[in-house]
């Protein structure tokens, strides 16, 4: 027998963990909120039954605001699973619960998991499940996601729950609520069917957008205006929550909990944002810097490689394409991989342990100064890793132009495509300073992001400011195993473009180069299309080598390390040498703030265009190469006041 | 704790003065740090959980910049044990001896 299992709760209750613990499968798992926006499908056998269990995205309540909490309400509504797992944190329950109420609206098989027990038992909390199940009326089972507790009881219940007739389990409003559902619900019955009739009555008496436009056709507004009730039937709701939490759960004594203290000190108001400054600056020094041993160490062994090559291929055509393109131009990048792995793994340490949803929070004063909220730092700070799931992170705004706002900053935050580029530039020009050239180089990155985010909001998004609601997570100790898995899927992707789309492009650099005259590079197509390129850019200083690097640089960002690798190890000085050469101090770091700011990868313009439209892709086209020419102009500028 | 409070904040101070002409970020980072026992000083003696709060923070912060400093050397094969270094792995050693100690305090 199949039986379909949908798996929602409040955002970041454990769902992905349970997911993972329930399938086999290894989604990473974050500690913060917001983390699935689409929904997610795994298979377990259990018992000779097949389960296709569905991870959704977290919600509050299916009053959907946001598009993911959208995607979750749509899917419980229209794909009707035979069973619905409804995840509760064991330390906050109460949202939960509401969201469990609001489900069994829609008449479905619904089960009751407490996540997080193991931490409950930890801070001397006992969950009575039988007298949760008294009231509720539905299974309940405890679970602990991170020690397996209550997994198979899960499975158990999910197989022997598919298999019971489907009864309806529905909250008893007060006598006067219940009459005008009711009243509402029989005008609504001939449209939308009997079961659901009541569902639909409850959100247009919430004043739910979705359900009113959906029943804009009937005459209702005479009857009833739409959201007349929202307070009431949440007050009524959360009074009867309140009743089984104090009746289920044992009451606990008011010390400060180890989180509350951490959290006294980490979200204080005034050494909060330095605090994270510090850390962020620690955690790059660390990475390039620490690790930097290790770069140089494969910078050898690529160099060594290429030599081997040339002497036993000698220097016709193959060996020019193995040497210069493929280690040339992959192994310029391959270089940094330690330095990204490192900087991935203690980000990995700061989110697994719930610190970067503080800083999110903290941040969420300066970020109401630009009319966005601390959602939009959390979007930032993905950003730091990859544009592409920061662009995607945004879904779970309720404020479209905020989304529009975030999306058209996001870009501007330096990727770790971006990474191979300053750290190129920061080991020639500013070897003595390395962490702190890059650190500031990021610093600057999130700084022009929340300018963007304000000129936007000024001059074309004239909007309200919007309200950020964060449930903090719980503080942990990083486990080691979604660490690595943390660094392996962020990295991986990093190799994973080295050997597919810089590998390709290195190729086909190498022929722009090598051809027409293999002798001279600077008669070859990639010179040719670097000097129609460079007199745009020359007021920066950019000669036609940069510029062809800037240009092929728009596929991916490592690309222009690769360019800089062939262009320069095709005569005898070494890469640093030539590059020496070519920038003096100040326009090569004007040169890495333009490539921190220019144009998006092709990667990041796809997401753009299918979360907001073409229309943004050109705008963001334009306006990131207008912001970049802009910023690099002013280093430019003052460097030449100063140096 | 609160005189143990002192006396790191005290060091830490003088810690920032010692890094700042071989490596002003990391003695940047030290003075914020230090805040961190600054701001526990000024909490209320009413409230001893608020104290114990700042000791833990501040001892895993300079713990972890400890750490981190000591790797840092060890990979340029540049051990120094100069009094900046000899005073910032100690303070890094009391903070995680602290940490440990005071995390009983709370649930």
């Amino acid at each position: 027998m199949t039986i379909r299992v949908a798996l929602c709760g409040n955002p970041n209750v454990g769902k992905t963990s349970l997911f993972n613990a329930l399938t086999g499968m290894r989604q990473y798992v974050a500690n913060w909120p917001g983390v699935t926006v689409e929904v997610k499908e795994g298979v377990r056998s259990w018992k000779g039954h097949q389960l296709i269990i569905t991870d959704l995205p977290g919600t509050y309540s299916l009053f959907a605001t946001s598009l993911d909490e959208k995607i979750a309400r749509d899917f419980l509504l229209y794909n009707t699973p035979d069973v619905v797992v409804v995840v509760a944190d064991a330390l906050s329950m109460e949202q939960g619960l509401y969201l469990l109420l609001e489900i069994l609206e829609l008449e479905a098989r619904a089960i009751l998991v407490v996540n997080a027990i193991d931490e409950a038992k930890k801070k001397g909390l006992i969950i009575d499940k039988q007298e949760l199940s008294k009231h509720l009326k539905v299974p309940v089972v405890l679970t602990s996601a991170l020690t397996g507790e209550g997994i198979h009881e899960l499975l158990d219940c999910i197989v022997s729950t598919a298999s019971t007739e489907q009864k309806k389990v529905l909250f008893n409003f007060s006598d006067e609520t219940e009459k005008m559902i009711q009243q509402l619900a029989t005008l609504i019955k001939t449209q939308v069917g009997e079961s659901a009739s009541r569902w639909f009555a409850i959100k247009y008496l919430e004043g739910d957008p979705h359900t009113v436009k959906q029943l804009s056709q009937f005459d209702l507004q005479s009857t009833v205006k739409p959201g007349s009730l929202k307070s009431r039937i949440a007050r009524e709701r959360y009074d009867h929550i309140q009743l089984i939490v104090k009746e289920s759960v044992a009451a606990i004594s008011k010390e400060l909990s180890m989180s509350e203290a951490i959290d006294h000190v980490l979200t204080h108001k005034f050494i909060g944002i330095p605090v994270f400054l510090a850390l962020m600056y620690l955690a790059f020094k660390f990475a390039f810097e620490t690790v930097q041993p290790l770069s140089d160490l494969l910078e050898t062994a690529f160099g060594r490689l290429a030599d081997l090559v040339r002497a036993h291929l000698g220097d016709g055509m193959i060996a020019s394409m193995l040497a210069d393109g493929v280690l040339g131009g992959v192994g310029a990048v391959l270089v940094f991989v330690p330095n990204i792995f490192a900087l991935f793994f203690l980000l990995g340490i700061m989110e697994d342990s719930g610190y970067l949803p503080r800083a999110a929070f903290v941040m969420d004063r300066v970020m109401y100064s630009l009319k966005l909220s601390g959602r939009s730092f959390m979007s930032f700070l993905l950003g730091f890793g990859c544009s592409v799931p920061a662009v995607l992170s945004t879904r779970g705004m309720l404020d479209t132009r905020e989304r529009i706002v975030s999306v058209l900053s996001v870009p501007f935050i330096s990727c770790s495509a971006r990474l191979p580029v300053y750290l190129l530039i920061a080991s020639i020009f500013f070897s003595r300073n390395q962490g702190m050239v890059v650190f500031s180089i990021y610093l600057l990155s999130m700084f022009a992001a929340m300018i963007s985010s304000l000129v936007l909001n000024k001059v074309i998004f004239k909007g309200q400011r919007s309200v950020f609601i964060l449930e903090l997570p719980r503080y942990r100790l990083p486990s080691f195993k979604n660490l690595a898995l943390y660094t392996w899927l962020r990295g991986k992707h990093f190799l994973v473009k080295a050997g597919t789309i810089i590998f390709v492009s290195s190729l086909v650099l190498w022929a722009l180069m090598y051809f027409p005259n293999p002798n001279d590079v600077t008669q070859s197509f990639a010179a040719q299309i670097g000097r129609a390129v460079s007199f745009v850019l020359k007021p920066l200083k950019f000669d036609w080598r940069a510029s062809t690097a800037l240009f092929f640089g728009v596929a991916a960002k490592e690309i222009i390390v690769s360019t800089f690798g062939m262009l320069f190890n095709t005569t005898d000085e070494g890469l640093a040498a030539q590059l020496s050469q070519l920038f003096d101090p100040v326009t090569a770091f004007s040169f890495i703030v333009f490539v921190m700011a220019y144009i998006p990868c092709f990667a990041t313009l796809a997401t753009i265009k299918s979360e907001i439209g073409t229309k943004y892709v050109v705008i963001t086209i334009f306006y990131s190469l207008f912001i970049a020419y802009v910023l690099a102009l002013a280093v430019r500028m003052m460097g030449g006041i100063f140096v | 704790m609160k005189f143990l409070l002192l006396i790191e904040w005290l060091a830490a101070f003088l810690l920032f003065f010692l890094m700042l002409k071989d490596d002003a970020m990391l003695a940047f980072c030290v003075l914020i740090f230090s805040l961190i026992y600054l701001f526990g000083l000024l909490e209320s003696r009413k409230d001893p959980q608020r104290i114990h709060a700042h000791g833990m923070v501040g001892g895993i912060m300079f713990f972890v910049a400890a750490v981190l400093t000591f790797l840092n050397d060890l990979a340029r094969f540049e051990l120094k044990f100069n009094l900046s270094r000899t005073l910032l792995i100690l303070l890094g050693l009391v903070g995680l001896i602290q940490a440990r100690a005071v995390r009983k305090q709370f649930k």
